[in-house]
């Protein structure tokens, strides 16, 4: 297998070649650093490589397979991280050039775990300005879709998404407020999941709503997040409201099929105004693959559903404004301009709708619960549409626009389940005529990750799209 | 609800020790109108309590 080939396998195939010391993990680092070298200048999805460190860190892994010692089966094998997540030594820019000379003194959890997994760091992923996107003018390059370039990757985890489609890294981290991990997952045609409220750790993550905040992987397949998420789940004393509920076998659930599984379509979400009509067709397809596959498939309602953006925005765009107000104060010039006004906006919504929404917020829960008394999993569509052109003006004309386009438009599927803390992954479910990808999100109950990527992994295995990837 | 006009914005802003520049204004104007239009219909997705609450004296009657 030549070392550019290297580069395009999963995480699963390469700890196969790895466990049986077919290759090395130095190989197969150099392969990726070689494709980011040559790929990065079109994509910008990389702001930091870490080139010595990654074949330093490869070696040692080598070394301790060659003594017979595996720390498991991300061992050698190469990752990279959102820009949100601490890395020792690492800088660490959260997007922006507010942070864009902090560097950390110690790893995020999460960015630790898979350390010791013997997971191998690449760098570091570009990203929506401070994760509160979109950003016009991105401090670290534009990143582009690898499906096409002139289109946006989505975010704010853009970089971690792209890199995954275009093969420079099998494995990355996002992080997710309101859709960040799933919506550029979406956008790029891989699969992203955000875990679980309390599940993984935010400790060292720079986040923007820590209630709604999750740091989750992104890959090309649903069993290589399932590797990802046993290394990176479970209690961390540095994150109080993580979990102690016992870390499931994730990649157990992977190949067990649709049989017996019975599925929930969100009515509200499948007949949104929002959702544009190719991408309702792609969804509705997949829904027709996984029944044809054996799941049981029946139409739910969530009525709340429809206001979970107004509830979302109430919660959420306050923490960003209280976390980012020193700035605002005394660096506004340096946040680029569609988060400085939305920053701007968020500080003068009034502290009493707080509150109700917060209210809201847990009448959602429990009617997500509810839905999900009846069925395993729900699903929906990720994004109302596929991936649109990257934007070059950022002027906003009217309040209906303002409220589409800069607030509810991108994370209206998304957005509920950050509010309601359930696990949600997005999957590949076909091409809109453009070839732009589209996702079908998989919504599960409290902790059951495994229901959700056993849905995912099955629906892979009956469709072709998991075996595609952008000729970039 | 009322349009905000630009210059309320402004002052909303002053009155928390934000300034907004010309540039950002009008954008921010739109954006915020329309948030608050969105969440003034939450509002209308909680009953209203019937029962006033009782006021208690500060002897206790």
């Amino acid at each position: 297998m030549s070392g550019a080939d290297l580069a395009l396998l999963g995480v699963g195939a390469l700890t196969d070649l790895l466990h049986r010391r077919e290759v090395s993990s130095e190989e197969v680092v150099r392969a990726c650093l070689a494709r980011i070298e040559s790929l990065n200048p079109k994509l910008a999805a990389f702001i930091t490589v870490s080139t010595e460190a990654a074949l330093r860190a490869a070696r040692r892994a080598d070394g301790e397979l060659a003594r017979g010692r595996s720390r498991g089966p991300l061992h050698g094998v190469p990752f990279a991280v959102k820009d949100a997540l601490w890395t020792k030594g690492v800088r660490t820019t959260n997007g922006s050039r507010l942070f864009e000379d902090f560097v950390p003194s110690e790893d995020a959890t999460v960015v630790a775990r898979l350390r010791a997994a013997g997971a191998v760091l690449l760098g570091k992923l570009n990203m929506m300005e401070l994760g509160f996107g979109p950003t016009l003018r991105p401090p670290f390059g534009v990143p582009r879709n690898p499906w096409d370039l002139e289109r946006t990757t989505g975010g704010s985890s853009s970089g971690s998404a792209s890199a995954v489609a275009a093969r420079l890294v099998p494995l990355t981290l996002g992080a997710d407020t309101g859709g960040s991990i799933r919506l550029p997952a979406a956008l790029c045609g891989v699969v992203g999941l955000k875990p679980t409220r309390g599940r993984v750790s935010r400790h060292g993550l720079m986040g923007i709503c820590p209630p709604f905040d999750s740091a989750g992987p992104l890959a090309a397949s649903a069993s290589d997040c399932a590797l990802a998420l046993a290394a990176i789940a479970g209690r961390d004393r540095k994150d109080p409201i993580t979990t102690r509920v016992a870390v499931d076998d994730y990649a157990g659930a992977i190949g067990k099929g649709l049989g017996g599984v019975r599925i929930g379509v969100v009515r509200e979400l499948m007949q949104s105004a929002m959702l544009r009509p190719e991408v309702r067709a792609l969804v509705a397809d997949a829904v027709t693959a996984l029944e044809k596959g054996g799941a049981r498939v029946e139409e739910v309602s969530i009525p709340l559903i429809d206001h979970a953006s107004a509830i979302y925005i109430a919660i959420a765009e306050p923490e960003a404004a209280a976390r980012f107000r020193p700035y605002l104060l005394t660096r506004p010039h340096d946040i680029d301009v569609l988060p400085r006004r939305r920053l701007l906006t968020a500080s003068l919504i009034p502290a009493s709708v707080i509150p109700r929404a917060r209210r809201l917020g847990q009448r959602l829960r429990a009617q997500v619960d509810e839905a999900l008394r009846a069925v395993d999993v729900l699903v929906s569509p990720t994004t109302p549409s596929p991936a649109s052109p990257i934007a070059t003006a950022g002027r906003i004309e009217s309040k209906e626009e303002a409220w589409t386009t800069a607030a509810a438009g991108r994370s209206l599927f998304t957005n509920p389940f950050n509010i309601t803390g359930h696990p949600a992954l997005s999957v590949p479910c076909g091409f809109t005529a453009e070839r732009l990808p589209a996702g079908l999100q998989v919504i599960g109950r409290y902790n059951r990750e495994a229901d959700v990527l056993r849905v995912a992994a099955a629906y892979e295995s009956i469709t072709p799209w998991r075996d595609r990837r952008p000729e970039v | 609800m009322a349009d905000l006009a630009p210059e309320d914005v402004r002052r909303m802003a002053a009155a928390i020790g934000l300034s907004i520049a010309d540039d950002d204004l009008e954008d921010v104007t739109f954006r915020l109108g329309a948030t608050l239009e969105r969440l003034a219909a939450l509002d209308r997705l909680e009953p209203r309590d019937p029962v006033p609450p009782a006021i208690l004296e500060p002897d206790g009657a």
